[in-house]
């Protein structure tokens, strides 16, 4: 498809350093984050939003497939070349443009890192409030474009919170900007939302004003053990009831407490069923109170344990547990498939508990970690790729699980996106309806479907 | 009159149906609310329309206070949900005061935000899920009630300002925040609205739980007075006090608790009435909103009109001017709007955008949906 004369037209857009074809090359970009392996024919890194347009009008002419790609991180399949055609790494248009402690925002282009972003904002008080864990390598356009959440995400929401604008090339290299930084801004339909989660199949986004978030003055961080899961979502359900939105609220079962603790020894007791690892932020006035009022929850729910931070090296320790999931799980078996389903907040211990049963009846290993206070769980499920027979249950266990959630009225995927992986499920939670509904917008954006298809919807 | 007909819609089914047959016929379809505001519009349709209001589809169908969310019908009105959030001791946060009579359909279709936007935002924020009926008469649903929720296209946000173009919303699940512990204000009158804009550049620097930040200026008091709201935890909105009095020096203010916050309000748009098709309106980039602000005083622009409010923290400017000087006003306001591209203004014919011109013809091919409002190529009534 990308034959010699294509590559002479990239090279002149991007020059020759901006293009990559070897073999070598393809292969490394091949892969996002995910099981899934796709080779790209070229690896074109543009520097402007102009070459993006003027690649974009390429692949119009000529029917070139194009991928857009941040850092790779995609955890479902989201950024590898499917069709072959260009994978466009835009991690070189990496500058922050301004920002702006009026209006508390920053305009970034899209290769920026969540990190450096973030670096840049903090020394003026502020942060970007969504913190994926991937913040060091992932960029914003990245998060955008899966709608990324963070630890902090309980208290201040996901990435499509923290958006106020666009600007975005559309398949047919037509250069558009989208609410803050669209003329009319007030006035006029506010498409930047739908951008949101789009896992780059609406257009390439190359500009983003961001939100700013006041850096709290403060934090505290808090850890209770429970011999039930039961009194472990009591005492979420009676934290929020009290008013206290906490910042980050975390859970792990017992699979899971009992991994990190054979692994690390930190002595967790051996009924413990479920380990909540909370933080609450503000200001240093009000903070005493919140976690005063949490410990008294703690208590009255019958913690069997509850341990609070007083300083950072404190602060490290109690999150330690929660940080060393994945390599304790990889002590037991070779690899995992990680789940991503959400349910609302209230039915968090049901779900936890209805995958622990899962593991039984499919006979494996399933730990689980969850944001709690978003409903969003990971169920981390065990097998060895040598054992073809096993990684069936796996996937029947997860079938059952997506049913599961979506018959609690969640969704199939919190943070990591469809992407491919979870194609195959969007007919369990979408009527016939919706799925043309979305077909229809996709196609009024890219008629001719270069742009990362066969992602998110089957076309 | 081009209206061939109110239709009080029960449920989604019937205004699937009514919007096929009213496309059979070739007929305009306009959604509504109460629809009060929008009848007068409709005098100049370029075909005749169907009016379908959603007026009686107005139930909270789900409230999960543990989740923090409710389901509602699209023709529920601000006033009765908050009536209700309010027993449970949470809330959504768009203003009663300002915006009760209108229904939560009707808000998203304009991404309407109340008096606390500084700190909340828009009610697009806030919502979790949809349900609507396309031009084509399909039920489609998107999001759903869960705050993190990746799975398929996110349309929530795909009707905010589209004012009833893209089709029309039945039903919203909102997501709500526990009710803040304590509100307060501080009010004052200022010399200069020069003075509440340098009072408020600092109120922004010191970032404090601040939910409001407005001078405004009516004929009859010849003054520009500021007012500041707050919320928090009362230890915070007690502290956050202290430093506003500290920012203020020797000018004198008042204090307001929470149930005189909420009197303030309620008179305050008694007063002024913000859905008047007088009101100039402007928004964008505060940092301009500051420089119009200045030359408006320093032309005395201000004196000429009834009533003017800037809001420093949202970034936006309303004017209600008789009708004899709103021409020229409006012009100085475009002359003083040295930026054009970050600030526009209600009066301006709206440039909806490519993406939108792209998704309006593939939802809407035949331009049935509010064929003459401002953004589908009516006679503009700014
Ligand atoms: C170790 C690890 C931890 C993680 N932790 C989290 C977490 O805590 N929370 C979370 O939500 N996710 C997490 N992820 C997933 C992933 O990091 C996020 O989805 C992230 O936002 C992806 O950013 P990226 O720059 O790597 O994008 P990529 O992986 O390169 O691309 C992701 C998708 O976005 C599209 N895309 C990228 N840039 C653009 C653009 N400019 N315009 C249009 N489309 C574009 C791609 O086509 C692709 O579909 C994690 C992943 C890993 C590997």
């Amino acid at each position: 498809m990308l034959d010699k004369h294509l590559l002479v037209k990239l090279k002149s857009i991007v020059g020759k350093e901006d293009i990559l074809t070897s073999k070598i090359s393809r292969e490394v970009y091949a892969y996002d984050s995910s099981p899934f392996i796709h080779e790209p024919e070229a690896v074109v890194f543009p520097e402007t939003t102009a070459e993006v347009a003027e690649i974009l009008k390429l692949s119009e002419a000529y029917s070139i497939p194009v991928v857009p790609r941040g850092a790779g991180t995609c955890l479902s399949g989201g950024a590898v070349s499917l069709y072959g055609g260009i994978s466009l790494v835009l991690t070189k248009m990496d500058k922050i443009l301004d920002i702006d402690t009026v209006n508390e925002t920053a305009l970034v282009e899209t290769g920026v890192t969540n990190l450096n972003l973030q670096k840049a904002v903090e020394p003026l008080g502020f942060m970007f409030a969504p913190d994926p864990a991937s913040q060091k390598a992932a960029t914003i356009g990245g998060n955008v474009a899966e709608c990324a959440g963070g630890i902090r995400g309980v208290k201040y929401g996901v990435t499509k919170d923290h958006v106020l604008g666009l600007e975005v090339v559309l398949p047919g290299g037509e250069i558009v900007t989208t609410g803050a930084l669209a003329s009319g801004y007030g006035f006029i339909p506010d498409l930047t939302g739908i951008f949101s989660g789009s896992e780059g199949t609406f257009g390439i986004i190359t500009k983003i004003l961001v939100k700013l978030t006041v850096m709290p003055e403060t934090m505290r961080t808090m850890m209770a053990v429970f011999d039930s899961l039961d009194k472990a979502g009591e005492a979420v359900s009676a934290i929020i009831a009290k008013g206290i939105v906490p910042t980050t609220l975390e859970i792990m079962d017992k699979s899971m407490i009992r991994a990190v603790d054979d692994f690390l020894k930190l002595g967790f007791p051996r009924d413990a069923e479920a380990v909540l690892l909370l933080e609450v932020d503000g200001y240093e006035v009000e903070i005493d109170r919140q976690v005063d009022v949490i410990e008294e929850i703690f208590r009255e729910k019958k913690a069997s344990s509850v341990q609070s931070a007083k300083d950072r090296t404190e602060r490290e320790k109690l999150w330690l547990a929660r940080r060393s999931g994945n390599g304790a799980l990889g002590r037991i078996k070779p690899a995992y498939m990680v789940q991503d389903i959400t349910v609302p907040r209230h039915r968090l211990p049901q779900m936890l508990r209805f995958v622990s049963d899962i593991s039984k009846k499919y006979d494996i290993t399933i730990a689980q970690m969850a944001h709690a206070g978003d409903g969003n769980l990971h169920p981390h499920l065990l097998y060895d790729p040598d054992d073809p027979e096993e990684f069936e249950r796996v996937e029947e266990a997860s079938h059952e699980i997506f049913e599961t959630a979506l018959k609690m009225d969640g969704t199939l995927t919190g943070e990591h996106g469809i992407g491919l992986e979870k194609l195959p499920f969007m007919k369990l939670q979408f009527s016939e309806k919706d799925i043309s509904f979305m077909k229809r917008v996709k196609k009024a954006l890219d008629t001719n479907l270069n742009l990362n298809k066969g992602k998110v919807l089957e076309l | 009159m081009q209206i061939k007909d109110k239709f009080f819609a029960e449920n989604p089914q019937e205004i699937a149906q009514k919007v096929i047959e009213a496309a059979d016929e070739g007929f305009g379809i306009v959604p509504c609310g109460k629809g009060t505001n929008i009848e007068k519009y409709l005098a100049s349709a370029n075909k005749p329309v169907v009016m379908i209001s959603t007026e009686r589809m107005d139930s909270i169908q789900e409230f999960e206070r543990d989740n923090l969310s409710v389901k509602v019908q699209a023709g529920i009105t601000l006033a009765q949900l908050q009536k209700e959030l309010h027993e449970h001791d949470v809330f959504l946060p768009l203003t009663v005061e300002s915006h009760g009579r209108r229904t939560i359909g009707g808000l998203i279709a304009e991404n309407e935000a109340g008096y606390e936007e500084y700190a909340y935002g828009k009610i697009q924020d806030y919502v979790l899920g949809l349900e609507f009926v396309t031009p084509y008469g399909e039920i489609v649903k998107t999001g759903g009630k869960t705050v993190k929720n990746v799975s398929g296209y996110d349309f929530t946000r795909l009707f905010a300002n589209s004012l009833g173009t893209l089709g029309i919303i039945t039903s919203i699940t909102l997501k709500l925040r526990p009710e803040v512990e304590k509100r307060a204000a501080v009010i004052l009158e200022v010399p200069s609205l020069k003075e509440a804009s340098e009072i408020s550049k600092k109120i922004i620097q010191e970032k404090l739980v601040t939910v409001t930040l407005k001078g405004y200026k009516d004929h009859e008091n010849d003054k520009w007075r500021l007012i500041i709201g707050l919320a928090g935890f009362k230890e915070t909105v007690k502290h956050h006090l202290q430093k506003i009095k500290k920012v203020l020096g020797s000018l004198n203010y008042s204090e307001l608790d929470q149930a005189e916050v909420n009197g303030f309000w309620k008179e305050y748009y008694q007063k002024f009435p913000i859905y008047e098709d007088n009101n100039i309106v402007g928004m964008g980039d505060k940092r301009v909103l500051f420089k119009i602000a200045e030359s408006c005083e320093k032309n005395n622009l201000f004196s000429q009109v009834a009533f003017s409010e800037v809001d420093f923290g949202a970034g936006k400017l309303i004017i209600k001017t008789p009708k004899e000087t709103k021409e020229t006003i409006k012009e100085s306001l475009l002359a003083y709007n040295q930026e054009k591209f970050n600030f526009s203004f209600n009066f301006q014919k709206p440039q909806p955008g490519l993406i939108y011109k792209k998704i309006k013809t593939a939802l809407d091919p035949n331009n049935l949906m509010f064929p003459n409002n401002r953004l589908t190529g009516g006679e503009y009534l700014g």
